[in-house]
């Protein structure tokens, strides 16, 4: 899987909703998307799904423009998870989650799909919820239930992991911190077997914990990207977030940055 | 049981399906069955009939009219003539909005139906079940009339009855004849069917009320429009009718209408309230008592 | 915990129950039944009368219980039912411009010359009239809904209450203009009933209905997807546009030539959707064949307590489905905590 952003401009209307958008990302890599509110990370992560067509530059997955894929095999090499869902049917997680199966053809056994739909329903710790009303789940158990849905619909499908991509818009705002490391060791573990994962993360450290790529974002335009040692700095969080609120530390294991807040700091001195 | 099935069955095949085939056949000759057409011109074989589902509230007066109200074995809502008519037949509802099994159930040997019975569909079930469906005319006139009753009298039997129903009710329209030639000078006349959301239902040309009012020597002051149909209040103002006239069944909100509505006081009959209620079905059925009706009315519109 | 029957004992049940009720239903009339010692009127009044109605009462009910159960999954509203895409008002205008203007067409002339075609007209030019209209009304609505973008649900919702309202205009206008007779005849329609029923009416519905059922059934898989958004129906890879494009066709074929024949038949559409997702759960692939089942079964019974509460009279059809639909929805809204537990 490869992910090419070339020159890529979104506007509705008058408004520059994002410009000049050009990064290249390969499979086996977590791309995270940071930026403060209305940066334009939602947009990206829109286009790259095939939502939303560019007003200008291209867009290619796996070499070919996205624009010129069908919307079913699309669906067979992306899957986005959404910030929140409108659904209000009473499913179960496990009816739910197995949607996924009823939107692509596939060529699994009964005993396949069972399989899968408790793995994948195991793997974001939902298994003793398996059978409760979606209705009766708090915010962050209903988030895990679409993740583990989204997961579905990219392994129900024949297509090898390499050539597919995860699209997560913000998995982590309505977990509790155990659940963050849960959930992105998930995500690494998928990009690990040869996935592509692009994040939209508001947690700078988390960010620099897991990603292997940053994409720093400012009124719609990349402000800076690299890896996170590159892009985490003082002087970019500072003009990109305003004032300067963290300061950035050195994991000497890792090399990667780490952030302080500041009042923090100034509570020690 | 099944013997008697099995000569029903035949008989029926025989004789039900085409009646004009079986006047011709020898059979019928025998029997010498006489076959009359109804207003559609559909052949019906002449039987003494004993339980007759009537649809038409003027049907079911003249045939009460002639006596022969114990062959009825139901009505339709609009047999309002005479009130015993719906307390002791069974009704099966609304002429234009019949349903075929609540007829049939009721096992009548002869269905009579006024010609705008419906709906379409029922009255095309009803005439499948082969029970014999008769219609007949609807036309407001004192020919219809007369016309209407000796045909009755003729399918229920009673030939001297209808006769002399018939001379009874021809000494009425005598009797209006005589008093228009006496009594010269021309009324306009707004018909109020009925008050519906407020305004008015009135009677224009083509219906009962207005060959009724022209019978009377009186002049229908809503002409131009075709039916029953709602008025707007200016136009109440324009038409200045000298006297309303209603049925008795409406009278109460037509004169409440009359007094509230201000467009009516500026009328002759609005500051005079002047309003004549008459009882429906005899005022607008066109059947026994029609000609009576017209010539009360004449009575009250030369004195009014 | 959430436990839900199989659906395939679902239909079964609903199946079975309907061959059941219909084979009673069809002993039961003013007549009453006399298999013993048939006459050859029994034996009519069950072929011709009875039989007909029947399965007009099936595949009317069935027709604006599964449409109930589209139009649900479509707007994603629990309040939704076929009359929002316009077929019902427009069936309704179409029906009330023939009954007030028919005769001033020259249909009576015509029927001089022409007794057969005059035959045909006086049959059958209420419901193609309303048909007409209804698709009509639906074609105006899609085009008036349709964007570059593709077609919003939500202009569907608003460009039907504008036509809606529009319909209801000339309709009343035309009401103005009407006489009484046809004012009488005008309200019988908007009671409904199934008095009307014959074979021939049969046979010319039953093409429209399939050919709804065909469009329909195979929209159960979106139907589930659309449940969690457009978005994510698109993102799943289902064809969105065709497939609103899809709902909206097969509800007004569904129900627009039904509506017609039968006039308006309330809150089967939108009751009996509700009823069938309290025992089944949301997914469309047995929420539409129970819908149309229970439609079916509910319509089937309401029709024969029309038939039998005042005999020989009837009462509309509407009206008892009004007048047991009403209190069924106040107690399903009462038996759920929140609105969103009905969807």
């Amino acid at each position: 899987m490869s992910l090419i952003f070339e020159n890529v401009s979104y506007h509705i209307k008058e408004h520059n909703l994002v410009g000049e958008i050009s990064f290249t990302a390969h499979a086996g890599q977590i791309i995270a998307l940071l930026g403060p509110n209305g940066a334009g990370k939602s947009t990206i992560l829109d286009l790259a799904g095939g939502l939303k067509t560019p007003t200008s530059g291209k867009i290619l997955l796996n070499n070919s423009d996205i624009g010129t894929i069908s919307a079913y095999k699309l669906a067979t090499m992306r899957a986005l998870l959404a910030q929140e869902s409108p659904l209000t049917a009473p499913f179960s997680v496990t009816e739910l989650v197995s949607l996924a199966f009823q939107s692509l053809d596939h060529t699994l056994t009964m005993s396949q799909k069972k399989h899968l739909l408790e793995e994948v329903i195991n793997s974001v710790g939902l298994a003793e919820k398996s059978t409760r009303n979606m209705q009766t789940l708090s915010g962050g158990e209903r988030q895990r239930a679409h993740l583990a849905r989204i997961l579905l619909q990219l392994a129900a499908n024949n297509r090898p992991t390499e050539s597919q991509l995860l699209l997560l818009d913000e998995p982590l705002s309505a977990q509790d911190p155990a659940q963050h490391l849960m959930i992105l060791s998930l995500i690494r573990h998928y990009v690990r077997k040869g996935g592509m994962a692009v994040i939209i993360l508001h947690d700078l450290n988390w960010a620099s914990a897991f990603a292997d790529h940053i994409i720093l974002l400012h009124q719609g335009h990349i402000y800076a990207q690299g890896p996170p040692g590159h892009v985490l700095t003082n002087a970019t969080l500072g003009s990109v977030f305003g004032l300067p609120s963290f300061l950035v530390k050195q994991h000497k294991p890792t090399n990667r940055p780490y952030l302080i807040p500041h009042d923090m700091l100034s509570g020690l001195s | 049981m099944f013997r008697g099935f099995a000569l029903n069955r035949r008989h029926f095949l025989k004789l039900a399906p085409i009646p004009v085939l079986a006047a011709l056949s020898p059979l019928a000759h025998a029997e010498n069955a006489q076959i009359i057409k109804d207003c559609r011109g559909r052949p019906v074989t002449l039987r003494p009939w004993q339980r007759i589902a009537v649809i038409g509230g003027t049907l079911t007066e003249t045939l009460y009219a002639l006596g022969a109200s114990e062959r009825i074995i139901g009505v339709d809502s609009t047999a309002t003539w005479p009130k015993s008519a719906l307390k002791e037949k069974p009704s099966f509802g609304y002429m234009r909005a019949l349903a075929p099994e609540g007829i049939l159930s009721l096992n009548p040997d002869l269905i009579l139906a006024i010609d705008d019975a419906g709906p379409i569909a029922t009255m095309d079930q009803l005439i499948a079940s082969r029970i014999p469906v008769f219609f007949i005319e609807k036309t407001p006139s004192p020919e219809a009339v007369d016309r209407r009753t000796r045909l009755l009298a003729k399918l229920v039997q009673k030939t001297n009855e209808g006769e002399q129903l018939c001379r009874e009710i021809d000494t009425s329209w005598n009797r209006l004849s005589q008093w228009r030639g006496a009594h010269t000078g021309t009324k306009k006349i707004l018909f109020i069917l009925h008050v519906a959301n407020g305004r008015p239902v009135v009677a224009g040309r083509h219906t009962a009320a207005e060959q009724i009012i022209h019978l009377a020597g009186g002049k229908l002051v809503t002409e131009e429009i075709e039916g029953y149909k709602t008025l707007n209040s200016e136009a109440i103002t324009t038409l200045q009718p000298d006297i309303i006239l209603t049925m008795t069944e409406n009278e109460q909100p037509t004169r409440q209408l009359i007094a509230h509505d201000p467009a009516f006081r500026l009328t002759p009959a609005g500051q005079k309230n002047l309003v004549i209620a008459m009882e429906g079905e005899r005022l607008l059925g066109f059947g026994p008592r029609t000609a009576d009706a017209a010539l009360e009315l004449a009575q009250i519109l030369s004195r009014a | 915990m959430i436990s839900r029957p199989s659906p395939f004992m679902v239909i079964l049940t609903l199946g079975i129950l309907l061959v059941i009720s219909a084979l009673f239903v069809c002993t039961l009339g003013a007549t009453g039944f006399t298999l013993g010692k048939t006459g050859s009127l029994s034996l009519f009044v069950i072929e011709q009368i009875r039989l007909p109605r029947i399965s007009l009462a099936i595949i009317t009910g069935a027709a604006l219980g599964i449409s109930g159960a589209v139009m649900q999954g479509l707007f994603r509203n629990p309040l939704a039912d076929p009359g929002l895409i316009g077929v019902s008002s427009g069936a309704a205008l179409g029906t009330t411009v023939y009954i007030v203007l028919g005769s001033s067409l020259g249909l009576d002339t015509l029927s001089r010359h022409y007794p057969f075609l005059h035959n045909v007209m006086l049959r059958w030019m209420v419901p193609l009239s309303g048909m007409i209209g209804g698709f009509c009304t639906t074609g105006l609505l899609y085009s008036f809904a349709r964007r570059q973008e593709g077609l919003s649900t939500t202009l569907i919702i608003l460009t039907g209450i504008a036509i809606g309202s529009f319909t209801a205009a000339i309709t009343g206008i035309l009401t103005f203009r009407a006489d009484d007779t046809a004012l009488r005849d005008i309200t019988f329609w908007s009671l409904g009933s199934l008095a009307g029923a014959n074979w021939s009416g049969f046979v010319i519905l039953l093409p429209f209905f399939l050919t709804a059922l065909i469009l329909i059934f195979p929209l159960r898989d979106i139907l589930n997807a659309f449940l969690l958004g457009e978005k994510d129906a698109i993102l799943l890879g289902h064809p969105v546009e065709r497939f609103k494009k899809m709902a909206i066709l097969g509800v007004a074929l569904a129900t627009g030539p039904v509506v017609s024949f039968v006039g308006v038949i309330g809150f089967i559409g939108v009751v009996v959707p509700h009823l069938v997702r309290l025992v089944t759960g949301p997914d469309h692939r047995i929420v539409l064949p129970a819908s149309a089942l229970t439609g079916a079964l509910l319509l089937l019974w309401a029709d024969t307590a029309a038939r039998l509460i005042a005999p020989p009279a009837e009462i509309p059809v509407g009206i008892i489905t009004a007048a047991l639909g009403a209190p069924a929805f106040l107690w399903l809204l009462t038996r759920t905590q929140t609105g969103s537990a009905l969807s």
